[in-house]
């Protein structure tokens, strides 16, 4: 017989949320060894250099394919009495917002500088720049065109659609620990924070380390021609200004990845929680 | 932060879990601990936490929007709509009511007294407070005198 309300110690509950927590850093890790050995691997000398810009997508993919294969298989309860809270859960509520804000701006400032390297050195060969000044052709490289940004740009697609498939499993993983008790529902959604947490910062590393490479190439290869216009110098330094600012977001989505906050309940040696 | 309503299937019940599923809620929203307005859970939730197929519980959904409780729109979630006013047990109002009023007898309040605590308990929403209290022992000497 289902009873309703039942408050009682006999309330059927999930699997306990210290295991769940370490059964994710578990996947978690794993997806980061793979990715960072297929990263190593995929850098091996290449004619066109593509292997080392796409190091770091491939880096940032197995952490995020680790955390996917983690929220998807865990907190799978096998008795017959199963309890679910009403409450509603969105992904939204558990990213970080700042963080969360910091790589989608870069993510587009990074889509924007790869359409404009793509455009202007469609003139070439898609690995170098080549700028016509009257009857002379100045040529310079290597240029992020077409043989490198399509590339980049396909990682950079492929990144966010299993970075949002990370999250939404974070979001939809079956409820650990009691639902109908506040602590144990606060530890679930602190596990479920962390999860989105690592999954914005992988795609962050993808992003940032990405960028970092193409805007010093770029900003490097942007030589100034003698016909240059007006805003091609404005644009040389703030790519310059704006490389400092990638690898400080490649540090922080680095360290968030690899170092566990204090809400991460399967790093706490004594943790009660259930 | 307050506990959502929390619903209980067991597998092992000949009842089908989607009926379980579609009695809890209805009685959650015809007791108002659901209100109006309210979102469900989205069924890929509610299906992942309790182990069951979506389908299960899309059909426990269905079936609760078929009763005019919930409505379903592409993009906004499954929303309660109704009913518009929780249904009242009266046998369990009638039994609360004459409890009070036997206890509220003993402390030797007469029927002005007693009405005007209820009065004023309705006010406060049935919140406890030294108000309430106060109240209801400066309306028992009067009473007794």
């Amino acid at each position: 017989m289902t009873t309703l309300g039942d408050m009682g110690p006999s309330r059927p509950s999930g699997v306990p949320t210290v295991l769940v927590a370490r059964w994710l850093t578990t996947w978690r890790w794993a997806g980061l060894l793979v990715g960072v050995s297929a990263a190593v691997l995929v850098s091996a000398p290449d004619p066109l250099g593509r292997g080392v810009v796409l190091a770091p997508a491939v880096a940032a993919s197995g952490v995020l394919l680790g955390v996917l294969a983690g929220e998807l298989s865990a907190g799978r309860t096998r008795r017959s009495r199963r309890s679910a809270s009403l409450r509603v859960r969105r992904v939204r509520e558990h990213l970080p917002v700042v963080m969360t804000t910091c790589v989608a701006a870069s993510a587009l400032g990074l889509g924007a500088l790869l359409v404009w390297t793509t455009v202007v050195g469609a003139g070439g060969d898609g690995r170098s720049l080549v700028i016509e000044c009257g009857a002379t052709a100045l040529t310079s490289g290597p240029w992020p065109g077409l043989s490198s940004s399509a590339p980049l740009a396909a990682a950079l697609v492929g990144g966010l659609v299993l970075a949002a498939a990370g999250a939404r499993a974070a979001a939809l993983r079956p409820r650990a620990g009691d639902p109908a008790d506040l602590v144990s529902t606060a530890a679930d959604d602190a596990v479920r924070r962390r999860s989105t947490e690592a999954v914005v910062a992988a795609y962050g590393v993808l992003v940032a380390a990405s960028a970092c490479g193409v805007v010093i190439v770029t900003a490097i290869v942007m030589h100034q021609p003698p016909c240059a216009p007006v805003w091609w110098a404005p644009l040389r330094w703030g790519l310059v200004a704006a490389a400092p600012l990638m690898l400080a977001l490649l540090v922080w989505c680095a360290v968030a990845v690899l170092v566990p906050g204090p809400r991460d309940v399967a790093d706490r040696p004594f943790s009660t929680l259930t | 932060m307050t506990v959502a309503p929390v619903l209980t299937v067991d597998t092992d019940d000949p009842t089908p879990p989607f009926e379980q599923v579609r009695r809890q809620i209805a009685t959650l929203i015809e007791g108002g601990r659901l209100s109006r307005g309210q979102r469900l859970p989205a069924l890929r939730q509610l299906a992942s936490d309790l182990g069951l197929a979506v389908g299960t519980v899309a059909r426990s959904y269905r079936e609760l929007e078929a009763a005019g409780l919930v409505a379903s729109r592409r993009g906004a979630g499954t929303r309660v709509v109704g009913p518009s006013s929780p249904r009242i047990d009266h046998d369990a109002l009638g039994d609360a009511a004459r409890d009070y009023v036997a206890r509220a007898r003993e402390l030797g309040a007469d029927d002005a007294a007693i009405t005007a605590a209820v009065q004023a308990a309705t006010v406060r929403g049935g919140a406890p407070g030294p108000d309430r209290r106060t109240a209801a022992l400066a309306a028992v000497p009067a009473a007794r005198s």
